[in-house]
């Protein structure tokens, strides 16, 4: 290197010379495999709802959900076994949202009455009035899919619908997060 | 509100016991630092001006403990104090100045936000205040609950996310990308130029009124919001259009065909030009009106 | 290499040309065939992994971060439409990726054991002696002014650029290298290198 360089310049040269390309100490396709890859017959679509889903999380600020739709990512198929209370089911017959997108959603909740607390009465009726109809779109498409499980734009659908859900309840989880760091 | 406040204090009509104290500060600030401002109830006026400092002036509600203002480095933060919300009263009427290349994060509650001549990137969270900006050629995001949103673009390259629950979004003069969100708002996007749209409501009404570059894509998804499109007269793009129970009426390019003969929907697929962008739009019950100039 | 052959027939097309047969493994990948775009991944990961690892400073959420990167990337593959360089968009991708979890980790710091600041494991990057000391300067940055030293200095985007995948001003990038080499500088110096 040139003596008459400013440490300025040595500085960015060197930072320039950094290795760029660094290969992994282990091989992380085969998780990302199995996140992306699908089992079912309706590649197209599933495909789709998975990636929406994926989506959804990096966008989540609980981390319970990142964790919980993370490990979520293949379809339950057949359907689970009794005793398992799965609300607003359904993707058709071979499709269901499984147990941890509930542990997910119970997550939210807690967090999301707490910011709800926060709210004056007519902010709560609003969310509550949105949740309400966001609910009853859910349960309108899933009567639809009933009768035609194999529909793309259904499920698709469908799945925008619960994100809907999830992003609704982690927006006023946010406001929760607000109240208490602005410390009033 | 200021003016008043001013009028009847000075006329001694306001218990001296707790009252709204005038704020008027100054500090030097970054020429392109970070601003943020955090008021739960009232208003915040941000304007951006040519002097490297940031000036807080307005009025604090009478139980406000103190209003901060500190800087620190490149930021400068600027925020209301008081008890726990409730039947307290910490409305505060905030007007602040900013070195006009600084960039705003500001979080209310009910405040509004009205933002001009700010040339940072800009972060407005608010629940129920409403939020009026101008965009230059920065990001901007906007989230609220039930709170409008206006946005006024400067027809330069920008990311603007705008975000509400019920409240409506209006955008006009932008170029770029944008992504408009709203549940049960209604969302409206006109005199702009894209190459990316991002478009969603679940019951709220989307109007689009704008261009989309040749190699664009533009997405929209609404459960039942009725969809109104008009287009460039020289868009070149892929269009592919599903509706499950909302009609589709089509000014040029074909018309819509039944997905299947045993269950409603209908689809829409064809080429516009040379089909460099992507035009994709899905609806379960709204209906679409599809046209160019 | 080896895994690629590994995985079969379609394989077989991949040849020094690189660019051209990048393409097709883009629209193969894009008509959700998964062997092309782990040929994409192959492609591209030691360049992405070294842009988390960098702008992470943590080997543990370096590969989190770029397992998240090309998860996203998949299922935002339809978006990608060629008119910048496929390394380009995914590597605004990880970027974006870094920052949102930095994003959540704030948020979420005792909760989620996948997205923690914990000291980091000791960072290999293969440079050697100086730019080893140089790197773990850079490591011990604060995130602003660190990812902003990655992408403009190791990585040669502009400010432009740069603003534009971090979200910021130009201007506040140009601040926070101004602040980058300040840091680094006096860092360097307490280690022993002469200015």
């Amino acid at each position: 290197m040139n003596e008459n360089q400013s440490f300025d310049d040595r500085l960015m040269e060197a930072a320039g010379s950094l290795e760029t390309e660094v290969t992994p100490e282990r091989d992380l396709w085969p998780e990302i495999q199995s996140v992306i890859a699908t089992p079912s017959r309706s590649r197209r679509n599933t495909l789709f709802a998975q990636a929406a889903a994926i989506v959804l999380l990096v966008g989540a600020s609980s981390g319970i959900t990142y964790l919980a739709m993370n490990k979520q990512m293949q379809y339950v198929t057949p359907p689970p076994p009794n005793g398992l209370n799965v609300e607003h089911a359904s993707f058709g017959d071979n499709y269901m949202l499984g147990p941890e997108y509930q542990d997910a959603r119970n997550g939210l909740k807690a967090q999301f009455d707490e910011g709800l607390e926060s709210m004056t009465p007519r902010e709560r009726a609003d969310v509550l009035k949105n949740l309400e109809a966001i609910r009853s779109v859910i349960e309108e498409i899933n009567r639809a899919l009933a009768n035609d499980p194999e529909n793309a734009l259904l499920q698709e659908l469908l799945l925008s619908t619960y994100q809907e859900e999830l992003s609704l309840m982690m927006k006023i989880d946010n406001v929760a997060n607000a109240m208490n760091r602005t410390d009033f | 509100m200021i003016k008043k406040f001013l009028t009847l204090a000075s006329l001694g009509l306001i218990s001296t016991t707790a009252v709204a104290e005038d704020v008027n500060k100054r500090i030097d600030a970054s020429a392109n630092g970070v601003v943020s401002i955090s008021n739960v109830s009232g208003s915040i006026e941000v304007s951006g001006w040519s002097r490297n400092e940031v000036e807080v002036t307005g009025t604090l509600g009478d139980d406000v403990e103190e209003l901060i203002f500190e800087r620190d480095g490149d930021e400068v933060e600027i925020k209301v104090k008081g008890p726990k919300r409730g039947s307290h009263d910490i409305s505060s009427d905030l007007v602040v100045k900013i070195p006009e290349k600084s960039s705003v994060e500001i979080a209310g509650v009910s405040a509004d936000i009205d933002i001009q001549s700010v040339h940072g990137s800009q972060q407005l969270h608010t629940v129920s205040g409403d939020v009026d900006s101008e965009v230059y050629s920065t990001d901007i995001e906007i989230t609220t609950v039930s709170g409008d949103v206006e946005l006024q673009g400067d027809d330069e390259i920008t990311r603007a996310e705008l975000e509400s629950v019920s409240g409506d979004i209006e955008a006009q003069n932008l170029a770029g990308e944008v992504t408009a969100h709203s549940v049960t708002g209604d969302v409206t996007v006109v005199n702009s130029n894209f190459e990316r749209v991002r478009l969603e409501t679940v019951n709220g009404d989307i109007i689009f009124d704008a261009d989309l570059a040749n190699d664009g894509s533009f997405g929209l998804e609404t459960i039942n919001g009725d969809v109104d499109i008009d287009f460039n007269d020289s868009i070149s793009a892929r269009f592919d259009i599903e509706t499950f129970n909302g009609d589709i009426s089509n000014c040029f390019g074909p018309e819509p065909v039944r997905t299947s003969q045993y269950t409603p929907g209908r689809e829409l697929k064809f080429t516009e030009g040379d089909g460099d962008g992507r035009v994709s739009i899905q609806t379960l019950n709204g209906d679409l009106r599809l046209c160019k100039d | 290499m080896e895994a690629l052959l590994a995985a079969g027939a379609t394989v077989a097309a991949v040849t020094e040309q690189g660019q051209l047969d990048e393409q097709t493994w883009v629209e193969r990948a894009q008509r959700a065939d998964t062997t092309a775009f782990e040929a994409l991944y192959r492609m591209h990961v030691d360049k992405v992994y070294g842009l988390c690892l960098r702008m992470t400073g943590n080997t543990a959420e370096a590969e989190d971060c770029t397992q998240e990167a090309f998860i996203q990337a998949w299922s935002k593959l339809s978006k990608f439409r060629g008119d910048s360089a496929f390394s380009t968009w995914i590597h605004r991708i990880a970027v974006n990726t870094v920052l949102g979890r930095m994003r959540k980790s704030r948020r979420e710091q005792d909760r989620v054991q996948a997205v923690t600041d914990i000291s980091p494991a000791p960072v290999t990057t293969g440079d050697s002696g100086n730019l080893e000391d140089l790197q773990q300067a850079v490591d011990g940055l604060p995130d602003g002014a660190r990812h902003v030293f990655v992408l403009h200095a190791v990585y040669g985007y502009s400010h432009d650029e740069t603003g534009n995948m971090l979200g910021i001003a130009t201007g506040t990038s140009k601040a926070q290298l101004h602040r980058a080499k300040r840091l680094l500088a006096q860092q360097l110096k307490q280690n022993g290198y002469e200015s």
